[in-house]
């Protein structure tokens, strides 16, 4: 068996982990994919680092550099998986020639499918936390000091905030055995410690069906961890869209904007607009979507290649639905319309 | 500024007027707009690798269309559904045998639309700036320079739409002044672009000396 120098080791920690992550046929958008250690439908992996040579997955709390990645994702194991990575990069090994050796052919390593198995989300739960949290001051400074959005559009769609996980847990715990706890999807347990899924200071965005069902919680958060991720989602196992209610309220044909990500949605509804989001691009909630195909549809794209992706993406989707989306064009410069709210209704941008 | 497939797709996104029209004809237009939109849309397939110019890599977009179609049962279960119509001509075996002439079509138009978005780009550097100019692939894309990004605009003629099953080989490109015809020639695959721009740009000059002689 080949043994990998340490100084091969090193170099290869080195690589960028969204370069092997392509180089794999995984999709990545914005430094994020979908994890596939688990039944991911929100981005859940995040790549970091300067050259984002190490990658995380905040679901599954794994982790780890370029090797690691190779080694989750496929069979190989660590020798085969560092040979595999410098054939790929060109990256000298003692002793190995590529052309001389025969490479294994790569296959990813199946996972058992949980597509039946509905995630945990307990609704009684979620709604528990929504009815005992209101917005903080934080939560308010984001809100309407630094995004200048609309109080009532923050009211009307229930958004609150936590500041401190563990006075919620304490609270949580007196208020529900357990089992219902750890079966909500809101709580781990570590070393028989209960600990909110969320990463904290955040704020909390509940998504509701048309029925108005509360049926997932996605979180912002507010803090200055570097590693945490910006955005959470606990739901069931389907990807929904945000606001999902307002449709009750609309006309056939009438105007209706769709944003990526729930940011845009606020700023969009803040401006008066009727806005419903897709959390990411990388799954179209496609039989939500189906619903918009009475309405005049409109999306302004974030100006960046994964905002124009994700543009693609659902317009490719509409017109295989006989239904057109209309691109909107933000002023040159103005990265989303977030930015170009703010921009009109003045203030610093968040 | 490259003319790229967004732009492209954007521009032919445009519903045409008559498809607007509050009336049955109307109705009857935008529906047929739609299908046909649907059509032209599925030549932008991303999952097939990128036409190369220089190797001509028909058969790979071949073969990963190939491995696409064999490898869609809604759709070869489709072909069996058509077959069981009793009042439909075709046997099973002949909708299974069409399989293959699609890969062809498809891998044919998507060729043609690549040497479209190319074509458009050179013309664009050696055409831009003249009013009224329009130049026609195939009959079927109206493509004229304009002033702001992206400096072109595509329409299409869905009246033409059948042209694009007549892209085998190359195709017709036509040079206009809004509805006069300057010069037409056929371009073949692999044929460069340059001495035809020439010709043009020649048509273009002389044509320009006689409406000022007329003019005077």
């Amino acid at each position: 068996m080949a043994r990998i120098s340490q100084e091969t080791i090193s170099c290869l920690q080195m690589l960028s982990c969204e370069d092997v992550a392509e180089r794999l046929g995984i999709e990545v958008q914005r430094h994020k994919t979908l994890c596939f250690m688990h039944e991911d439908h929100h981005p859940s992996m995040a790549f970091l680092g300067e050259n984002r040579e190490r990658w995380n997955c905040f679901v599954c709390n794994k982790g780890g550099h370029a090797i690691d990645l190779v080694t989750e994702y496929t069979d190989l194991n660590f020798v085969e998986a560092c040979q595999w990575l410098c054939k790929i990069f060109g990256i000298s090994l003692d002793n190995y020639s590529p052309a001389k050796s025969s490479m294994k052919v790569i296959r990813i390593k199946k996972r058992q499918k949980l597509e039946d198995v509905e995630k945990p989300f307990s609704t009684v739960v979620a709604q528990w936390i929504l009815d005992n949290s209101s917005l903080s001051e934080q939560g308010k400074e984001f809100l309407f000091g630094k995004r200048l959005l609309n109080a009532e559009v923050a009211n009307q769609l229930n958004i609150v905030s936590i500041d401190n996980s563990q006075l919620l847990i304490e609270k949580m715990v007196k208020a529900f055995d357990s089992r219902t706890l750890q079966d909500s999807g809101f709580i781990t347990v570590n070393n028989g410690k209960f600990f909110f899924r969320f990463f904290t200071p955040c704020l909390l965005f509940p998504y509701y069906d048309k029925e108005n069902i509360l049926i997932g919680m996605q979180s912002r958060y507010l803090g200055t961890k570097e590693d945490a991720p910006r955005f959470q989602f606990i739901s069931t196992h389907k990807t929904r869209l945000f606001n999902l209610p307002i449709l009750n309220t609309m006309r056939f044909g009438e105007d209706l904007y769709i944003s990526e990500g729930i940011t845009d949605c606020l700023a969009l509804l803040s401006a008066g607009k009727k806005a419903v989001a897709i959390p990411s691009a990388t799954i179209l909630p496609q039989f939500d979507l189906i619903k918009l195909k009475t309405y005049k549809l409109h999306m302004y794209p974030d100006q960046d290649n994964a905002g124009k992706q994700a543009y693609v993406k659902l317009r490719r989707f509409f017109i295989n639905h006989y239904a057109m989306i209309k691109s909107e064009q933000l002023p040159e410069g103005v990265k989303d319309y977030s930015e170009y709210y703010i921009s009109i209704h003045g203030g610093q941008e968040g | 500024m490259l003319y790229t497939s967004f732009e492209f797709l954007e521009d032919i996104q445009t519903i045409p007027e008559k498809c607007v029209k509050d009336t049955p004809e109307g109705a009857k237009a935008n529906r047929d707009f739609m299908h046909k939109l649907k059509v032209l849309q599925s030549f932008f397939w991303r999952k097939l690798p990128p036409y190369d110019f220089k190797d001509d890599n028909m058969d790979a977009i071949k073969e990963a269309l190939e491995v696409s179609v064999d490898g869609d049962e809604l759709l070869f279960g489709y072909t069996y559904f058509l077959s069981s119509n009793t009042n439909f001509d075709y046997s099973w075996n002949y909708l299974r045998m069409q399989m293959d002439n699609y890969i062809d079509f498809y891998s044919e138009a998507y060729r043609f639309i690549s040497y479209v978005l190319k074509d458009i780009d050179e013309l664009k550097a050696n055409l831009c700036g003249l009013e009224n100019l329009h130049i026609y692939f195939n009959e079927l894309f109206d493509v004229t320079f304009i002033d702001d990004k992206p400096f072109v605009k595509t329409i299409v003629n869905w009246e033409s739409f059948y042209q694009i099953n007549k892209v085998k080989n190359g195709y017709y490109l036509s040079v206009k002044i809004d509805k006069t015809t300057l010069l037409t020639f056929y371009r073949k695959y692999n044929n460069k672009l340059n001495p035809n721009i020439s010709r043009i740009n020649q048509i273009l000059a002389t044509w320009k000396d006689q409406t000022e002689k007329n003019k005077a």
